[in-house]
């Protein structure tokens, strides 16, 4: 509608035109009629002056003359006779009480005026005594007779006439006809058009299609809304509907658009529908693929079952989920020389069938909520979730059972597999766990016995304590020092440094060992005191920032308990209220955490878009998360995990996703990070893209 | 005994110069009309009446001979209640001469 006002000074002009035209036709047909009327007026008064003339009846002259002269403009009229003629018929008629059926038996006038002559055709003719100035009016006196009775009776004759008018002209004009009989003279005034009439009619014109155009357009716009709108809305809204269906993959059978619009909207509902399947047919068979590619991506080829990148996923999972359980490791010992004895096909189906035993027995087994894991080679390893240390001992001592026949099916004669299994430590790291599960595997092969070896977990219960002490203790006197890694560096020909991210190294006072940030801030938070960490981390940043430390920007990753509380978030607002260097803060997430945690994030984000913060998700992998998820997370910056960089050049499928996240992040402002780039090609190739920077 | 014009008066009138004066009086339809009319008004003396028409039946009165329309106008001026009952018109008098003529050939 808002266009539609557009059209108002359009409209107004077409008025404006319309009845300027209107004006202009109205005074020129007026300046035609003025003219038609003149030269009507002077052919009338002629016409009338011969006519009158001839029949001797200037009487009639005059009625005719008023008449024009109340019509027209004509003004004072004079007619002046040349010859004076009447005949019998005229002075009889001249008398109401005698008619035609009486004689005239003399014609006289006084010999001052003149004679009467007697024309031949039988009409009489007045001869003045002064043939240049006649009288006015000469008396004729005739006598007529009926049976015998003679009567007397004067006839003025009028040699000439003026006929005058009251009216008043400013501009008057003369004429003057020299005809035969008679001298025609008169005035008529110059007549002026009548602009009061002309403008009323303007006037007139114009509030009629002022009505005309506001009934127009009062009716358009009823039409519009009450019509087209509302018709216009339902198809949009249906087309809509049938869209989001399309968008949320599901198939359309039928297309309901309103009838009226049959042909067009026939082959649009054609349209639709063969989208519909095209989409839902594309997008299955992408999901498909998607599916087929992370499968394999975390499957081990052999045995089907998931590979070391999805132990350490699910690891990552008991972490953020807090989840209680027992890390086993598992390998059939030397499988090398058994594969020189019996080559590489048997060893691949003992392994299958090894595998095989274990997952059944797992999934046999609801008791036990676990899943096998094979790393390579003969080396597996399983999680175990919510278990006691006596339940996992019997369930190794099942599974060993299970296991024996092996050595009699594959000439495997000496039961080689072991089993070490360490309870899972919520402080601890992937690495530190994957360590732990190792040394009771080592400790398994010692006791050779039992095959088996299940760590202490009151032992750890200790450790942690004393941990937990420590971490209070760091927290509270912020005994930390910050350490600067994953330095940032564009791609100009002298590298300048954009970013770095900050490390808290932290230092057990009593055993004076580095506590693994990881497990430092795993025990923070389980004791409530992360928000106090990140505060002092933040504070301590930016104390080192304005001591002009820095001039890059530094990162800061936030647990994810402190970015999603509001009293954390209201401190941070005020705290940066204070200083001028927030811009060089980037706060940052690994994006499996910001995945977990997604609403979290949406919202952290929120707060830092308004306070005009900037954040980064590093670590991205496109499994973890979707690029459609980080609209709403819209971050500054986006380093990819270091898998997508490693090797890069030599892989073309990482190179088709890094090109499409590149793509997806120009058209959505995001800057994209590398990381880790060792080979100068694959840093040529991140350059020519044009990656925002990258640590090497 | 039949109304007649003064003989003397007649002649005057019929041999007057064709540019003197008279006065129509009016027309009667008989010579005692006429008649009448010259004896009330008195002038019979200085009157001249005429037969005219086709079969002679109309009368015509004419008073007065004058050199000038002035000394004619004077005369009918003092002819006032003439004036009142009839409409005279001064004319030249050759007109009635020669009406005279056309009617009353011998």
């Amino acid at each position: 509608m808002k266009k539609l006002l557009f059209f108002i000074p359009l409209i107004a002009l077409s008025i404006f035109l319309s009845t300027y035209f209107y004006y202009s036709s109205l005074v020129d047909e007026a300046e035609v009629k003025k003219e038609l009327s003149i030269e009507d007026m002077k052919k009338e008064l002629l016409a009338s002056a011969s006519q009158s003339v001839a029949s001797n009846n200037l009487v009639l002259f005059e009625k005719i003359v008023k008449n024009l002269q109340n019509r027209t403009s004509l003004q004072n009229v004079n007619i002046k006779l040349k010859k004076y003629y009447f005949s019998d018929e005229l002075l009889l008629k001249s008398v109401a009480s005698i008619d035609e059926s009486w004689n005239i038996l003399e014609i006289s006038i006084d010999a001052m005026q003149g004679t009467i002559a007697y024309m031949p055709d039988g009409r009489y003719e007045i001869l003045t005594n002064d043939k240049n100035s006649a009288p006015a009016n000469i008396t004729i006196k005739f006598e007529v007779e009926k049976n015998s009775i003679i009567k007397e009776f004067l006839y003025i004759y009028e040699t000439q006439k003026e006929i005058k008018t009251d009216k008043s002209t400013a501009e008057l004009k003369s004429l003057s006809y020299e005809e035969n009989d008679f001298t025609l003279t008169f005035e008529y005034g110059d007549i002026s058009i009548n602009k009061e009439d002309i403008a009323d009619k303007t006037r007139s014109f114009l509030l009629n299609i002022l009505f005309i155009t506001i009934s127009v357009f009062i009716l358009f716009v009823l039409i519009y809304n009450y019509l087209i709108r509302p018709k216009f809305r339902k198809t949009i809204e249906s087309l809509n509907e049938y869209i989001k269906n399309i968008l949320d993959g599901r198939v359309i059978k039928e297309v309901s658009i309103p009838k009226e619009f049959s042909n067009e909207f026939g082959l649009l509902n054609q349209n639709i529908l063969n989208l519909s399947k095209k989409n839902f047919s594309l997008s299955s068979e992408l999901s498909i693929s998607k599916d087929i590619i992370y499968q394999k991506e975390k499957t081990d080829e052999l045995t089907g079952l998931p590979n070391k990148k999805s132990f350490e996923n699910d690891i990552k999972y008991m972490f953020i989920a807090n989840k209680n359980g027992f890390i086993i490791q598992l390998k059939i010992d030397k499988i090398g020389e058994f594969t020189n004895n019996h080559g590489p096909e048997l060893v691949d189906a003992l392994i299958e069938e090894f595998s095989y035993l274990i997952k059944n027995f797992l999934d046999t087994n609801p008791k036990y909520d676990g899943t096998i894991y094979r790393f390579f080679g003969a080396e597996f390893a399983m999680i175990v979730y919510d278990v006691t240390s006596q339940e996992i001992e019997d369930m190794l001592i099942e599974i060993i059972e299970i296991t024996k026949k092996l050595s009699y099916k594959y000439y495997f004669f000496e039961n080689e597999i072991y089993y070490g299994a360490t309870p899972f430590d919520n402080y601890g790291t992937i690495e530190s766990i994957l360590q732990s599960a190792k040394d009771t595997y080592e400790n398994a092969i010692k006791e050779k016995s039992k095959h088996y070896y299940i760590a202490d977990e009151k032992n750890q219960q200790e450790l942690n304590k004393k941990l937990e002490q420590s971490v209070k203790e760091i927290i509270a006197r912020k005994d930390f020092v910050l350490q600067y890694i994953y330095d940032t560096y564009d791609f100009n020909s002298s590298p300048k440094l954009l970013m770095q991210e900050v490390s808290a190294l932290i230092v057990d006072s009593l055993t004076l060992e580095c506590i693994p940030s990881r497990k430092f801030l795993s025990v923070a938070k389980k004791l409530g005191y992360i928000m106090d960490f990140d505060k002092a981390l933040i504070e301590k940043v930016l104390f080192e920032i304005e001591l002009g430390k820095f001039t890059h920007k530094i990162c800061i990753a936030l647990s994810s308990t402190s970015l999603s509380n509001q009293l954390f978030l209201s401190w941070l607002e005020e705290f940066l209220k204070t200083t001028p260097y927030r811009k060089n803060l980037i706060f940052v997430a690994p994006s499996y955490s910001v995945a977990s945690n997604y609403d979290k994030f949406v919202s952290f984000c929120t707060f830092l878009r308004n306070n005009e913060l900037e954040f980064m998700i590093k670590q991205y992998h496109i499994s973890d998360l979707e690029l459609q998820k980080l609209l709403k997370l819209s971050p500054s910056y986006l380093r990819l995990e270091r898998a997508y960089c490693q090797d890069f050049k030599r892989d073309s499928s990482k190179q088709h996703i890094v090109k499409q996240i590149l793509l997806f992040c120009d058209e959505n402002g995001i800057k994209v990070l590398g990381d880790s780039l060792k080979n100068e090609q694959d840093y040529l190739a991140f350059e020519m893209l044009g990656f925002y920077g990258t640590s090497r | 005994m039949p109304f007649e014009t003064d003989p003397v008066f007649k002649d005057k009138f019929l041999n007057a110069p064709k540019e003197f004066f008279t006065i129509n009086i009016t027309t009667t339809s008989s010579i005692d009309s006429a008649a009448k009319l010259l004896k009330d008004e008195d002038i019979v003396h200085e009157s001249f009446v005429f037969k005219f028409g086709k079969n002679g039946e109309w009368y015509k009165l004419m008073y007065g001979v004058y050199p000038t329309y002035a000394e004619a106008k004077s005369a009918l001026d003092s002819l006032k209640k003439l004036s009142e009952l009839y409409l005279p018109v001064i004319e030249k008098i050759s007109q009635k001469q020669e009406l005279y003529k056309r009617f009353n050939k011998k």
